[in-house]
């Protein structure tokens, strides 16, 4: 066994041999892997080999297209067979609902440049004559998808890897992992290995390879069974008769796929009730593992398969399978830099690991080698979770996402495990008053206001839902009035120090606010000069500054901050989320409103738009900062958390004649969208620089060095690809854009919208969207695809309503 | 005519038995578990005797925990008309089963005893013995062939020197080998059903059994691991190290 080495990789199943392929692919051959047993021995072994296609999200999607693409050619670069059977894949539509996901994940495959046909029931049984169709909407294809044999696979990458001099040891346990400097030292039952890099993908260990370096990597699997029937009559015909293998059939309303298998037929059901398993780990034993199957939980399942496939149910069942599967809260894998540690990489938590290990080794490849992964990964991101995810939230998220496989992707969803968690201290208040909640960070935060007897549900769909009445309701308060939004899930936190000035200005592109009191919106670019983090900052004292970033990514930014951070005690950076609460209020009455609860004065000579004061609300102290992301009036009140419903209360006595009015989250969206307001992981992305997504007037390439220049020089001088607009959607009747979705320019593909909603305050139905920029000009007309309807838009100014900003410096 | 299978729930054949790390016994936690294989081919014949004609029901009998209901549930869905559930926590020795399987037979009375030749957990091969003796019935044991002759039975027997053929009386007992049958796979519309067919459960107690172990268990361990093997350059080298080095030829 080698003693050094570049990389070391803990774990043999397929996750762990295509980073380590992919490692030596990108140059570095001097990488070993460590498995305990045999390669696949884990839960690879027994995965029934499916590539689908399918996912939700823009950068999965990416993963899974260029894994299918890459197992195609393996045989032919190492001579090893992998079993790609490309049969197609066909998933079955019994709703209109389900049909208007089919149309949403077309824009999304479109964009992505997936291939994806639509099926009417009779072409469904044109390829499936043993499937019955009658009750059928309609189906979607993938005509590259299949299935492949998962071993096999794992082999061939396995001799590529070492073809191109990687080194695979084993049997050979890791028992402890040393940070040393940059470094790290893996010790085994064999000997030491040191190395610059570590890669965790250690599947059902995951837990345990974490705790070995204190992180709490949020998996846990859970059991999912498969059943493989012997052969029937009918399908042996068939192969007699030399015909092709019917393909993958997905069943998303009855929740199984089915597949031929040897002149049988395999069906795996996601069920409710499937147990979280190997809570604690598995045994340190354990190998090519099987749990005592439960069909009494498939039950449900079983029978509308053979409802709809009856030849399943006329042939005896040869073998039931019940495995360990990986999982998140999410579902989606866990793919990135750990946190807090250096050169520490996580490839856990796959539930599609077959899929998803080809694409997940070739982004961490470029990550580890070349500093940055060329596809956004912020859905796949480690960082994306925080200190909320505690075991018994795992247990629980894990399995409802397990069970929420074949649910309809609504985008508005909001799952309800583990909920509610962490709720700001004027949550009762906010229910009280009609509030019904999402989730994000673990935070409860209010989606709208249920109001004059609409029901306190939400409604989710992929069109204008209950909800669409609410947040008019609501954004025309926050026109006309004065409207109350909870953000205390914003991540906030302080940086201080001799060295704050310097350090931050490295950090970002924008200049800082010079003067105390002063606020500016900063971007933190990645080292190849895409947007990684979007910063409110506000400059506190001389040396200290206060930031507020999107609640959702705090440990992404915090951790992307402590990463550049001087370590010698000249910066000192400060989480403050925990401590302070924000609640906003906006609207043309806001300064009504708040000269009504404070005695400060808050005229627009002694406070201006971009700036922050220490004032009072009631007895309680608050820092108001005058920015928002609604596009009116109003101030962002910080303050200590345990005043919040002190100056909640106060603000609602005082607001009652002013007509204030609380409001949500969807609400904020479709305000900030007639605003042209960006988010990050939408409008703002690493893949796209910051001139791209509109952020000129945010950067200062000529202020001094930053994070990021040199590269995006390079990248102005080679020219941009898209170009950041701001849609109006002609004629629409019940669907609003909702990102993803194709835009057209003379029938061909010019760019995808990456957000939309109904702008009340313009009566316009508006989208953000990325396009190439020949076409990017104002006045120009597209076409944009909304859930397979085609509608004509127009590019607008940006930020259409109030573009002068006059409102918020009124 | 009535045929009663015995059948027993042991960890399934494909898993990789791991041994307790206290030596008291083997891992059984969440491990997969299935029919002992010998005793399916019990059941196949004796659902197939029952489709020729010659019988009219078959009963599947198992001892073991609440789970074992599973094991019961399979046997009904390939065919078996009910089960009986004798409810025991923890190892059963042979004797024991015997003496609970002559309860069962006083009092179901069925004509034929099926089971499986041996137990692929303990490997025991006892029980149909022992259950001949205590009922005083001729026995045939590891069956590979079955053919009724008149009111008798002929039984073709796999033993070391090649095939045995024996005839035995009935009532009788047989135990299976693996080459007797294919056993049939249940379909899934047939496992529901298996649902619903009734198993009638016994506590020990009621039958009055005196199951305490008679064998003392001192230590399982793991057999000893296989060393790596070599690789020879040629046949030469083969022959060379089989003669002097393994001493096989």
């Amino acid at each position: 066994m080698k003693s050094k080495a570049k990389v070391v990789v803990v774990g043999g199943g397929v996750v762990g041999v295509s980073a380590l392929y992919h490692l030596a692919k990108k140059g570095w051959s001097d990488v070993v892997l460590i498995e305990r047993k045999e390669l696949t021995s884990g839960s690879t072994w027994h995965a029934a080999g499916l590539l689908p296609l399918f996912n939700m999200s823009y950068s999965v999607g990416q993963l899974h297209k260029y894994a299918v693409n890459l197992y195609k050619k393996l045989e032919e670069e190492t001579g090893k067979n992998v079993g790609f059977s490309a049969v197609s894949n066909i998933r079955l539509a019994s709703t209109r609902d389900r049909m208007d996901e089919y149309h949403q994940y077309a824009g999304v495959a479109k964009t992505i440049g997936v291939d994806v046909k639509f099926l009417t029931p009779q072409q469904v049984k044109e390829i499936w004559p043993l499937c019955r169709v009658d009750d059928l909407v309609g189906a979607i294809q993938h005509p590259e998808d299949g299935y492949i044999q998962p071993a096999d696979l794992t082999q061939a990458l396995a001799t590529g890897a070492r073809n191109m001099g990687a080194e695979i040891y084993r049997n050979t346990i890791v028992l402890a992992m040393k940070q040393k400097r940059d470094g790290w030292i893996v010790e085994t039952d064999k000997g030491s290995i040191e190395s610059e890099h570590v890669i965790s993908c250690s599947g059902n260990f995951a837990r345990q390879t974490g705790k070995m370096v204190g992180l709490d990597i949020p998996v846990i699997p859970v059991e999912h069974q498969y059943i493989v029937t012997e052969p029937h009559p009918e399908i042996l015909k068939r192969k007699k008769a030399g015909l092709p293998e019917m393909g993958v059939l997905r069943d998303s309303d009855s929740r199984w796929y089915m597949r031929e298998e040897a002149g049988g037929l395999i069906l795996g059901p996601y069920e409710d009730g499937a147990p979280a398993c190997y809570l604690n780990g598995p045994s340190k034993d354990s190998e090519f593992e099987l749990f005592q199957e439960d069909l009494d939980r498939l039950a449900p399942h079983i029978e509308g398969a053979i409802h709809r496939v009856p030849a399943f149910g006329e042939v005896g069942v040869k073998k039931v399978y019940n495995g360990a599967i990986c999982y998140t809260p999410d579902g989606n894998p866990i793919v990135g830099p750990a946190w807090g540690l250096k050169n520490f990489w996580i490839n856990e938590g796959h539930s599609f690991g077959i899929t998803a290990a080809g694409g997940a080794g070739w982004q961490l490849a470029e990550w580890i080698i070349d500093g940055e992964p060329t596809i956004d990964m912020l859905g796949v991101e480690p960082r994306r979770y925080g200190d909320y995810v505690t075991k018994s939230y795992l247990k629980a998220k894990n399995e409802e996402a397990y069970s929420h496989v074949f649910i309809v992707h609504y985008p508005d969803e909001e799952r309800p495990a583990a909920r509610p968690l962490r709720t700001a201290p004027c949550y009762d208040r906010m229910k009280n008053l009609g509030a019904v909640f999402g989730q994000k960070f673990g935070w409860e935060r209010p989606n709208f206001f249920a109001t004059d007897g609409m029901e306190q549900k939400d409604d989710w769909s992929f069109r204008r839902s209950k909800w669409f009445e609410a947040i008019k309701k609501e954004c025309q308060n926050v026109k006309n009035n004065v409207g109350l939004l909870d953000m205390t899930a914003f991540a906030k936190s302080r940086i201080k120090g001799p060295k704050a000035e310097e350090f931050l200005d490295y950090l970002v592109a924008n200049k800082l606010p010079k003067k105390i009191g002063r606020i500016n919106l900063c971007h933190a670019l990645n080292t190849k000069g895409g947007v990684h983090s979007e910063f409110t900052i506000m400059r506190e004292a001389v040396d200290s500054f206060y930031l507020v970033s999107a609640g959702g990514n705090l440990r992404l930014d915090h951790d992307w901050i402590k990463k550049w951070m001087p370590t010698d005690g000249s910066v000192i950076f400060e989480d403050l989320t925990n401590r302070i609460g924000v609640l906003v209020v906006a609207g043309p009455k806001s300064r009504e409103l708040m000269q009504k609860v404070s005695t400060d004065d808050f005229s627009n000579e002694n406070f201006q738009w971009l700036t922050a004061q220490n004032i009072n609300v009631g007895y309680a102290p608050v820092n108001a900062m005058r920015v928002n992301f609604v596009g009116e009036l109003g101030w962002e009140l910080h303050h200590p958390i345990e005043y919040q419903n002190h100056i909640f209360d106060k603000l609602m006595d005082a607001g009652r004649n002013l007509n204030l009015k609380p409001f949500g989250i969807r609400a904020m969206n479709s305000l900030r969208i007639e605003k042209s307001y960006k988010l990050i992981g939408t409008e703002m992305s690493i893949e796209y620089s910051p001139y791209e997504s509109g952020l000129e007037r945010f950067i200062h390439p000529n202020k001094g060095n930053f994070i990021g220049l040199d590269a995006l020089n390079k990248w102005r001088e080679k020219g941009f690809e898209n170009k950041l607009v701001t849609l109006e959607v002609h004629n629409t009747t019940n669907a609003d854009v909702l990102g993803n979705n194709p835009i057209y320019h003379n029938d061909k593909i010019v760019g995808r919208a990456t957000g939309g909603e109904f702008g009340f305050r313009l009566n316009k139905s508006v989208a953000l969207a990325m396009v190439k920029p020949d076409i990017g000009h104002v006045g120009q007309k597209l076409k944009v695809d909304i859930l397979g309807t085609m509608h004509d838009v127009t590019i607008m100014n940006e930020s259409p309503y109030d573009p002068e900003n006059k409102l918020l410096r009124a | 005519m009535k045929i009663l299978v015995a059948i027993k729930r042991v960890i399934d054949y494909n898993v990789q038995i791991r041994v307790k790390e206290d030596g008291s016994g083997v891992v059984t936690d969440n491990i997969k578990m299935s029919t002992n294989p010998p005793d399916d081919n019990a059941i196949e014949e004796a659902v197939k005797i029952k489709e020729s004609g010659k019988a009219t029901e078959v009963i599947a009998v198992t001892i073991g925990e609440e789970k074992a209901q599973e094991t019961l549930r399979k046997a009904l869905a390939v065919g078996a008309d009910r089960g009986i559930h004798v409810k025991v926590d923890g190892a059963v020795e042979p004797l024991a089963v015997s003496k609970i399987l002559q309860k069962i037979v006083n009092k179901e009375k069925p004509d034929l005893v099926f089971m499986g030749k041996q137990a692929i957990d303990d490997d025991c091969n006892q029980t149909g013995q022992m259950l001949s003796a205590l009922l005083n019935w001729p026995q045939a044991t590891f069956a590979s062939k079955i053919y009724f002759k008149d009111d008798k039975l002929e039984v073709v027997r796999e033993i070391d020197e090649g095939l045995e053929t024996i005839e035995v009386s009935l009532p009788a007992i047989v135990t299976c080998d693996l080459r007797l049958n294919e056993p049939r796979y249940a379909s899934l519309p047939n496992i529901m059903k298996a649902k619903k067919k009734s198993i009638e459960q016994f506590n020990i107690s009621d039958l009055g059994v005196d199951i305490t172990p008679r064998v003392q268990q001192i230590k399982v361990e793991e057999p000893p691991k296989r060393k790596a093997g070599i690789k020879v350059a040629n046949v030469a080298e083969l022959v060379q190290k089989l003669k002097n080095e393994a001493k096989v030829i």
